[in-house]
C-alpha cells in the first residue's frame, strides 16, 4: 500500500478526512493532511472513499425532496423559491458546489444540466482569483468579414468602416466574457466559444445587421450633413407616396425584406414578402430611393414626386458576391497529458466524453475536476490534486508534466460511487469517482478490477 | 429588531427543505419554520443567525415530536406505505416511465435509510447539506466543533450503507417476483 516510507506515520482518521473535505480545517493542519494524503496510498484511498460517501449521501437525501403531499421549494442563486421542475437541478448543482459531484443518475440530461449550473455557481463565487480556468481553451481563427463586388457601394464613409468597427467590438467584448465564463465545454450558452462565433460567424444575420447597421449609419450620416433636406411635410402628403418593388436583376424574383430608403433623410422602410414597399409621407419634389438586400449589390432609382400623384418604381438589384470566408470555431481539450493520458488509461473512461472542467480550491488544495459523460449518461468526476498551486495545475502546465505510473492505486467499489485514485510519484494524486445507474454496475465493475 | 424580512427571505426556503427532509412531511416543516421565525420576531438581536434559527427549528421539532411522536409516526409510516403503493401503481400503467418509477423508488429508499440514522447524525447531515458550516452545526446541535467531522463521518457512512442494502434487499425482491 504504501510505499513511501511513511508507512509509520499514523493515518488520518475518517472524521478528519471529512473535516478536511469539508473545508472546515484551518489552513494549515489543511496543507498537512493534505501532505499526508498525497504521500500515503491508504490515505488517499481513505479520501477517495470519503469524497465518495459524501456524493453519495448528498445524492440519497437530495431524493428526499420528492416528498408526498408537496414539493420542497428550492433556492435559487437569487434566493428565490423556484418551482420544482427547474428545482430540481438548481438544488443538485448547488449541492455539487460543496459536495463536488452529485448526479442523480437516473435523469443523466438533468445531470449535466446541473453540472453546467454548478459549474457556473463556483466561477460566481470564485470570481477573479481563478484566472487559469480555461482547461478546454476555444480556439479560433477568425477572419474578417470579407465584403466584396461592392455590395454596400453607398456613399457615406462611415459606412464602409462600419463592418470592421462592429467586429473589432464583438472581438473585443468576447475576449473580455472569457476569463469570467471560461472553462466551461459544457456551458454552452456562456462559453467563449459561442461569443466569438457571434462575433466573427458569417451569418447570415451577422451580415445582416451589419448592413442595417451601415444602412442607419448611412442615413444618420447624410441626414446630420445635409437636415436641410428634410422637408417640413405639408398637410396631406401622406398621399403622396412611392410605392414599388424589389427584385433581382437576373431573376426578376422578389425580393423580400429589402431596406429601402429615401436618401438623404431617415424615411425608409422594407419590402414585403413579395418585394412591395411603399414609401410615404414624401413631399413633392425629386427624390433618391436606395435598396439594398445582402448578397445584392445596392441600387437606387430617382423618382420625381409629382404633387398629388403617388410614383411607382421597379428597382432591380444586380447580385452580388458576398465572400464570407469559413470562421472555424474549435474546442481543443487544452490538457494534453495527464488528463488525456487517465481519460485513456482507466478503462472506465473508454468511450467517455468531457462534460465540463473545473478547478476547486475549497480544501485549501488546488483540484481540477473534471466531468466525463460515459456513453451510457452517467456521469464520472475525475479530480486531481497536487500539493502546489493551481497555476501549475493549469491547462498549460498539466500538458508539459507527463503522468507518471501510478504509485498506488486503490479501487473501491460501491454500489453507488465508484472510486479509483492514483497518487503519482510527483506527489500528483488522481481520483476518479462517479455514480452510476446499478444497471450499470456489473459492467463498469468488470472494467476497473482487472 | 432584527430584519425578519430579509431573515425570513434568506432563510425559509432553506429551513424548510431541512425540515421537511427530516420529518418527511411538508406541511410539518412549514408549521414548524413558521413558528420559528415567529419566535425569531421576538429576539432583539440575534447572533449567528442562521445556526439559531435552526437550533430553535430543531427544539420546536423536539417539542413538537414528544407531544405526537406515536401518531405521527404512524401515520407517517402509513402514508409513506400508500404513496410508494400509489406511485408504483402509476408507473405500472405508464411502462415508458421508467423515471418516475425508479424516482419513487429512491425517494422511499432514502426516506427509509434517512430514518434509520441516530437523530443527531440525520440532523448533522441535513444540515451541512444546507450549507452550514461546522461551527454553526455544532451550535445548533450543542456539539464540540472537533466532534462534528466525526458525526458527519459517520452519518455519510451509516446512510449510505443502508441504503445500499435496501436497495440490494429491494433488488432482490424485485428479481423474486
Amino acid at each position: 500500500m504504501a510505499e513511501n516510507g511513511l508507512t509509520d506515520s499514523p493515518h488520518v482518521d475518517e472524521g478528519m478526512l471529512h473535516t478536511w473535505l469539508d473545508g472546515a480545517l484551518p489552513t494549515d493542519e489543511s496543507a498537512a493532511v493534505e501532505a499526508h494524503v498525497v504521500s500515503c496510498g491508504v490515505c488517499s484511498a481513505a479520501a477517495a472513499e470519503a469524497r465518495g460517501l459524501i456524493a453519495a449521501s448528498s445524492r440519497i437525501l437530495s431524493a428526499l425532496d420528492d416528498v408526498p403531499g408537496g414539493v420542497v421549494p428550492q433556492i435559487t442563486r437569487d434566493g428565490e423559491l423556484t418551482t420544482p421542475a427547474a428545482a430540481r437541478t438548481v438544488a443538485s448543482g448547488a449541492r455539487s458546489v460543496r459536495s463536488l459531484r452529485s448526479v442523480r443518475h437516473y435523469a443523466p440530461i438533468a445531470a449535466v444540466a446541473a453540472f453546467a449550473i454548478a459549474a457556473t455557481l463556483i466561477l460566481q463565487r470564485k470570481p477573479g482569483p481563478t484566472p487559469k480556468q480555461n482547461v478546454v481553451a476555444a480556439q479560433r481563427r477568425v477572419t474578417p468579414l470579407i465584403v466584396s463586388g461592392g455590395e454596400v457601394k453607398a456613399p457615406a464613409p462611415v459606412q464602409s468602416s462600419e463592418p470592421a468597427h462592429v467586429g473589432h467590438v464583438d472581438a473585443r467584448a468576447s475576449e473580455r466574457g472569457a476569463p469570467s465564463s471560461s472553462s466551461m465545454v459544457a456551458a454552452t450558452t456562456t462559453s467563449p466559444a459561442q461569443v466569438t462565433s457571434q462575433s466573427a460567424a458569417p451569418s447570415a444575420t451577422y451580415a445582416r445587421a451589419t448592413a442595417e447597421k451601415a444602412a442607419a449609419a448611412d442615413a444618420g450620416a447624410l441626414r446630420l450633413s445635409a437636415p436641410a433636406s428634410v422637408m417640413p411635410l405639408p398637410p396631406g402628403s401622406d398621399s403622396l407616396a412611392v410605392t414599388g418593388r424589389v427584385v433581382a436583376a437576373t431573376t426578376g424574383f422578389p425580393l423580400g425584406s429589402a431596406l429601402v430608403a429615401v436618401l438623404g433623410t431617415s424615411n425608409g422602410t422594407m419590402t414585403d414578402s413579395s418585394g412591395v414597399f411603399t414609401i410615404a409621407r414624401l413631399g413633392p419634389g425629386t427624390h433618391t430611393i436606395v435598396a439594398r438586400h445582402i448578397g445584392f449589390a445596392a441600387a437606387q432609382i430617382q423618382v420625381s414626386v409629382p404633387v398629388g400623384h403617388p410614383a411607382s418604381v421597379t428597382l432591380a438589384l444586380p447580385p452580388s458576391n458576398l465572400a464570407l470566408s469559413a470562421t472555424v470555431v474549435t474546442g481543443v481539450a487544452a490538457s494534453t497529458g495527464r488528463a488525456a493520458e487517465l481519460a485513456k488509461s482507466p478503462p472506465v473512461m473508454v468511450g467517455a466524453r468531457i462534460g465540463s472542467s473545473y478547478f476547486s480550491d475549497e480544501h485549501a488544495v488546488p483540484v481540477r475536476h473534471t466531468v466525463y459523460v460515459l456513453d451510457s449518461g452517467a456521469q464520472v468526476t475525475l479530480a486531481e490534486s497536487h500539493p502546489t498551486t493551481i497555476g501549475e495545475l493549469s491547462a498549460e502546465s498539466a500538458g508539459a508534466r507527463a503522468f507518471a505510473e501510478p504509485r498506488a492505486m486503490q479501487t473501491t467499489l460501491r454500489q453507488l460511487v465508484h472510486s479509483v485514485s492514483w497518487v503519482a510519484s510527483d506527489g500528483t494524486t488522481l481520483v476518479l469517482s462517479g455514480a452510476f445507474p446499478t444497471a450499470e454496475l456489473e459492467r463498469l465493475k468488470s472494467q476497473i478490477v482487472r | 429588531m432584527t430584519d425578519v424580512e430579509r431573515l425570513f427571505r434568506s432563510y425559509h426556503a432553506t429551513l424548510v427543505r431541512y425540515l421537511t427532509r427530516r420529518l418527511g412531511d411538508r406541511d410539518w416543516a412549514e408549521e414548524v419554520a413558521q413558528e420559528t421565525f415567529v419566535r425569531a420576531l421576538r429576539q432583539d438581536t440575534l447572533k449567528n443567525e442562521r445556526a439559531w434559527l435552526f437550533t430553535v427549528a430543531n427544539n420546536l421539532v423536539r417539542d413538537d415530536a414528544r407531544r405526537t411522536a406515536r401518531q405521527r409516526q404512524q401515520l407517517t409510516l402509513l402514508r409513506d406505505e400508500l404513496v410508494a403503493e400509489a406511485a408504483m401503481d402509476e408507473v405500472v400503467d405508464d411502462a415508458d416511465d421508467v423515471v418516475t418509477m425508479e424516482r419513487a423508488r429512491e425517494t422511499a429508499l432514502a426516506r427509509k435509510a434517512v430514518d434509520g440514522l441516530a437523530e443527531r447524525d440525520r440532523m448533522a447531515l441535513l444540515l451541512r447539506e444546507e450549507g452550514l458550516d461546522y461551527n454553526e452545526i455544532a451550535q445548533a446541535l450543542d456539539l464540540s466543533v472537533s466532534s462534528v467531522g466525526t458525526t458527519l463521518s459517520r452519518a455519510r457512512r451509516r446512510l449510505v450503507e443502508a441504503y445500499e442494502e435496501l436497495q440490494l434487499g429491494a433488488a432482490g425482491r424485485t428479481s423474486n417476483g
